[in-house]
């Protein structure tokens, strides 16, 4: 057991508790949580005059994918050889070995989603998993965690250089609707008896038909997200999600009212192409004040991983979201947003124990994380 | 004239609490603690520096939102050797990070061309605001661009020319330093556009930028530097933590960064803000750079934070982004806040490196800019 006192609690959900203890179970879970004392036979850690904040969440990087500092024989985010890749699974191409994992938790990042690049239309399985383990099974805390696709300049240009469909938006549409189309056929098909031929891509599409996984879309401009979800949403019935966004502030009633929820970002960056120029600070606040369930996304190796809580101070002093509001869109927002919401993203008691332990607000650009916990262990001290 | 009351400034070197600036657009004609002046044009701030200055920066020549054609005019890659090129005649007054850039307190910026040839060009001094190249421009041409990476050998082994190797690119800088030299002897000179580029540089009248990020090209730059008594710089420096002796040795100011990038090239692997930190600590003249587009300069002051949390005080993470990048640019009025200097300044409503702080405004050549 461990037993942090005095600290500063920012639980997230339940408001900030100063003075607080926290009680650490053998089980890995939060025991108690209290303004007053603590008596446990436990590791005391003195936190007086500390911050206490959750392990923080990135719901959408490439973590492990991209280990660059290896060379070009590291790259291993987008089988570009077919614009419809559902098959892909991103636990065979991450490296636990990337030293970018130590970075993470490094600045109190406990857990990542990860997965394929934006070079296919459909680009494979992505999955939820811990910044820390030797092995990818250690590291998997759900898998498949979603399915990725993309929108916009991104595959038009990877097969545009390889004269091959899809050259235009209407050829990526084209590809998704087909995929999912044929998707449907074989998901209805499986439940007669003239069973159809096994297909590995069509497998990895079946939990998004029956709802268990959202498509997790890459879309910058509004008619790109709009795209992703008259397809996704409207034809097909189907759970999704929209990455970056950058452009969604025009459209944020609309995703308000379809409730789609957008993984916002990367925001420290320079806008690369033409499909990001209305990238800005103030998005995520926007999106949030509209009632769209918002998170931020590093987008590593784009923004290095270890800068998510630097790049949720921007968001919160000069995009307008607030300290408070920031904080929530790298902890509780990206758990809902995964679905993780009722074990993490939030210090309450019952709730893994994931948290870290600053001296500064690690929305400062001095601020660096003490101690850091993941399922009520130690895992990185400074 | 405009009058600033600040509870801090930064003069260049060192912080002075509570102190009063007063300028025109021609020069700063006060600093001091004490002065009963009024004007209208009073503004109160909790912090004041120097303008900063990004020392290597690609701003304007890789544009943003703009693509990979239409914004890029970086790197003519179609010789490894193009020192007749100049980074003033790429630059788009209008690409939309200068405003942003200036938003983030740099006034100043070091522009040159990229790394994908190994002598990519002249660089210009700029100001980040201003209708026109013309009315932008401190200093063009400025320095010349040397480039020992692996970038020029990744650009011209498709193209299956020179240089494939790293012998490759010192054999092509070398050659075209000796041929300079060999112009510049001759009484007749039949007039070549690219010696007469690289003369002034061999002259050691006009630094040589080199762009080097693991520690062997940081050394053959440097051996390069002594065999033809070049007047240099190393930017980008990456793992020149592990070439202290040399840098030392022989006085070589370092251009680090960008503090905060991904290492998505092994010659990024060492990134750490602790070496910054190591060469100040050790006493090598040190800027910092924000290598726009590749980190936007809008948050060079950002970067200052990671250093200080190494440990590095304010004044001397201060220095990297005005006096330090000032000095290497050989620009004597600039970077500091002190009678006499040009009147580019940012007033700040904190510490400038600190993500909670707001600049609240900019001027530059005594114009109120924000």
């Amino acid at each position: 057991m461990i037993l942090i006192e005095k600290g500063t609690i920012f639980t997230v959900t339940k408001g900030i508790i100063k003075n607080g203890n926290i009680l650490i179970g053998d089980n890995g879970r939060i025991k108690k949580i209290s303004k007053d004392k603590i008596d446990a036979k436990a590791k005391k850690i003195n936190a007086k005059g500390k911050l206490v904040f959750p392990g923080f969440i990135d719901a959408h990087t490439h973590l492990g994918l991209y280990a660059l500092e290896g060379g070009e024989e590291s790259m291993d985010g987008n089988e570009m050889t077919n614009p419809s890749t559902p098959g892909m699974r991103a636990i065979d191409a991450i490296n636990p070995d990337d030293p970018a994992f130590k970075d993470a938790l490094s600045a109190g990042i406990t857990m990542i989603f990860t997965g394929p690049g934006s070079g296919n239309v459909i680009g494979g399985q992505s999955v939820i998993i811990r910044t820390f383990g030797k092995t990818i099974e250690e590291m998997i805390i759900k898998n498949p965690a979603g399915v990725k696709c993309a929108f916009g300049e991104n595959p038009k240009r990877v097969y545009t250089e390889k004269h091959q469909l899809p050259t235009t938006r209407m050829g990526t549409a084209k590809v998704f609707r087909e995929t999912l189309a044929k998707a449907k056929e074989y998901a209805e098909k499986k439940n007669t008896k003239k069973k159809p031929p096994f297909s590995l891509d069509m497998e990895a599409l079946l939990p998004v038909m029956q709802h268990k996984l959202p498509l997790r879309i890459h879309s910058h401009r509004a008619d790109d997200i709009l795209t992703a979800v008259r397809i996704a949403k409207h034809e097909f019935g189907l759970d999704l999600v929209i990455e970056h966004g950058t452009d969604a502030t025009r459209i944020r009633e609309v995703l308000a009212k379809e409730k789609v929820p957008v993984v916002a970002g990367p925001l420290l960056d320079t806008s690369p192409k033409a499909e990001t120029s209305s990238s800005s600070f103030s998005t995520p606040a926007l999106l949030d004040k509209a009632g769209v369930l918002t998170a931020l996304m590093t987008d590593h190796p784009v923004i290095p991983i270890q800068c998510l809580p630097l790049q949720a101070g921007l968001v919160a002093y000069h995009g307008g979201a607030g300290e408070e509001n920031a904080l929530k869109m790298i902890t509780i927002n990206p758990a809902r947003i995964l679905k993780i919401d009722k074990e993490y993203g939030s210090l309450e008691e019952g709730k893994v124990a994931d948290l870290s332990i600053y001296s500064k607000h690690p929305f400062s650009s001095t601020a660096k994380a003490e101690l850091v916990i993941a399922n009520g262990n130690i895992v990185y001290e400074r | 004239m405009y009058k600033i009351i600040a509870e801090k400034i930064f003069d260049g070197t060192k912080i002075i609490e509570n102190a009063i600036i007063l300028f025109d657009e021609s020069s700063i004609k006060y600093v001091g603690k004490d002065n009963k002046e009024k004007t209208k044009n009073t503004f109160k701030a909790k912090f004041a520096t120097p303008g900063f200055i990004d020392i290597s920066s690609g701003i304007g020549l890789k544009e943003e939102s703009l693509g990979r054609i239409e914004g890029n005019d970086l790197n003519e890659e179609a010789n490894p050797i193009t020192p007749e090129l100049l980074a003033l005649d790429g630059i788009n007054p209008y690409d939309e990070s200068f405003p942003k850039t200036v938003k983030g307190g740099v006034t100043a910026s070091f522009v040159l061309p990229g790394l994908s040839n190994n002598i990519g060009g002249r660089g210009a001094i700029i100001h980040n605001s201003g209708d026109t190249i013309k009315d932008m421009t401190i200093k063009s041409p400025f320095g010349m661009r040397f480039s020992i990476n692996s970038i020029p050998k990744s650009i011209y082994i498709p193209q299956k020319k020179m240089p494939m190797t790293r012998m490759g690119s010192a054999y092509l800088i070398r050659e075209a330093l000796y041929k300079a030299k060999e112009y510049g002897g001759k009484k007749k000179k039949q007039f070549s556009m690219q010696e007469e580029s690289l003369l002034p540089v061999v002259e050691g009248k006009q630094k040589a930028f080199f762009a080097a990020l693991r520690a062997d090209d940081i050394a053959t730059s440097i051996r390069i530097t002594k065999e033809f008594n070049l007047n240099a710089v190393i930017t980008f420096a990456i793992e020149s933590d592990l070439m202290l002796d040399i840098i030392k040795e022989n006085k070589i100011p370092v251009a680090f960064g960008p503090v905060i990038l991904s290492r998505f090239a092994r010659e990024l692997k060492h990134l750490s803000p602790k070496v910054p930190a190591t060469l100040i600590e050790n006493g090598i003249e040190t800027a910092i750079i924000s290598g726009h587009p590749l980190y936007p300069a809008e948050f060079l002051r950002i970067q200052l934070g990671l250093i200080i949390a190494e440990g590095i005080s304010a004044e001397k993470a201060l220095a990297t982004v005005t006096s330090a990048p000032a000095k290497m640019l050989g620009m004597k009025k600039y970077g500091i806040l002190k009678k006499g200097a040009m009147s580019d300044l940012v007033l700040f409503d904190g510490d400038p490196w600190e993500t909670k702080t707001a600049i609240k405004n900019v001027f530059i050549n005594g114009k109120l800019i924000q």
